[in-house]
């Protein structure tokens, strides 16, 4: 392996908190975001030896992104499991001891989790995690004009919600 | 960086140009477009406060953090495992249980079987035990016969009853 990158032991020491912050952004809950790491984790594990030193978080970005995409297009086809739009999923009545204290942030997060997937990963991925629109292009593999469309959408919406 | 201006003819509102504005993904020309237009017109002057607001309202939020170990990490005050020895890489799938718990829980579940087996396994019928009654009077009888020294005192536990 190429000495400049890093074991996987390392990139989860040092990047894990970073991947469950995104994770929880993208997923909403600390269930979820916990699921979406380990399955995250376990591509890099798988994909490392393809890893080319660069941006490690923008790299981390993108897998975690996808994994996020896939369990949603995995939920979509299997109805029956519970779906994000579950208003009880959406507006859980107390948070739970791993959420997070500030009031504001409660809401902020709670409107990013209503958010339409496609809506909600664009804007983490640009407010959340800082990539630019042609590395979200490229991370979820659309073009830039609809990554600069979802965003824009996403902040209105986002702010509707919090009116 | 997006090369077109403003989406649409000139003259009709910015859209979602203004993100891209807000964002500095727009090229300086299309910059330039846009500033004229926001110039002139409330309405989109009005809505890039708001798309403002909320990529503010974002970007402002604190990292989340979690009280949970995360994999790789190792609890406060624990000895660090030698690299690639026990314990070390992956720590086991995710969980919201730690293997240390794991283990002690499965150490008190095993002690709980045993002894519940052990209970099972214990005569509970008195017609299958040893009737203690009536062997200490066979040996106390014994021992007067023999002269056992030690057994002198065996006819004071004969009045104690071992019965149910």
């Amino acid at each position: 392996m190429n000495s400049e990158v890093p074991t996987w032991e390392e990139v989860a020491r040092t990047h894990g908190r970073f991947l469950y912050n995104v994770a929880y952004r993208l997923t909403g809950n600390d269930d979820d975001a916990f699921d979406l790491v380990q399955e995250a984790l376990l591509r890099v594990r798988k994909g490392l030896e393809t890893y080319r030193p660069g941006s490690m978080e923008g790299w981390l970005s993108r897998i975690v992104t996808n994994v996020f995409l896939d369990e949603v297009r995995r939920k979509r086809r299997r109805p029956v499991e519970v779906l994000p739009e579950d208003p009880e999923r959406l507006l859980p009545s107390t948070p739970g001891a791993d959420e997070p204290t500030d009031t504001l942030s409660d809401e902020v997060q709670a409107a990013l989790r209503r958010l339409p997937e496609e809506f909600r990963t664009a804007v983490v991925l640009c407010d959340v995690v800082g990539l630019s629109y042609e590395e979200i292009a490229d991370a979820i593999a659309v073009p830039v004009g609809t990554v600069r469309s979802r965003i824009h959408r996403g902040r209105r919406l986002l702010r509707e919600a919090l009116q | 960086m997006i090369p077109s201006g403003p989406t649409g003819p000139p003259g009709e509102h910015l859209g979602d140009t203004l993100s891209a504005f807000l964002d500095d993904e727009l090229a300086p020309a299309a910059r330039r477009e846009a500033e004229a237009h926001l110039a002139g017109c409330s309405g989109c002057r009005a809505e890039l406060e708001e798309v403002a607001a909320a990529r503010r309202a974002i970007r402002i939020m604190p990292v989340h953090a979690t009280r949970r170990l995360l994999w790789g990490e190792e609890p406060a005050g624990a000895v660090p495992a030698p690299p690639g020895g026990p314990g070390g890489g992956w720590p086991g799938p995710p969980s919201r249980r730690t293997s240390a718990g794991r283990r002690r829980r499965a150490a008190w579940a095993l002690t709980a079987v045993v002894a519940a087996a052990i209970a099972l396994l214990l005569p509970r019928d008195p017609s299958v035990a040893p009737s203690l009654p009536s062997l200490a009077d066979t040996h106390a009888a014994r021992a007067s016969v023999t002269g056992d020294p030690l057994s002198q005192l065996a006819p004071i536990a004969v009045p104690v009853s071992f019965g149910p």
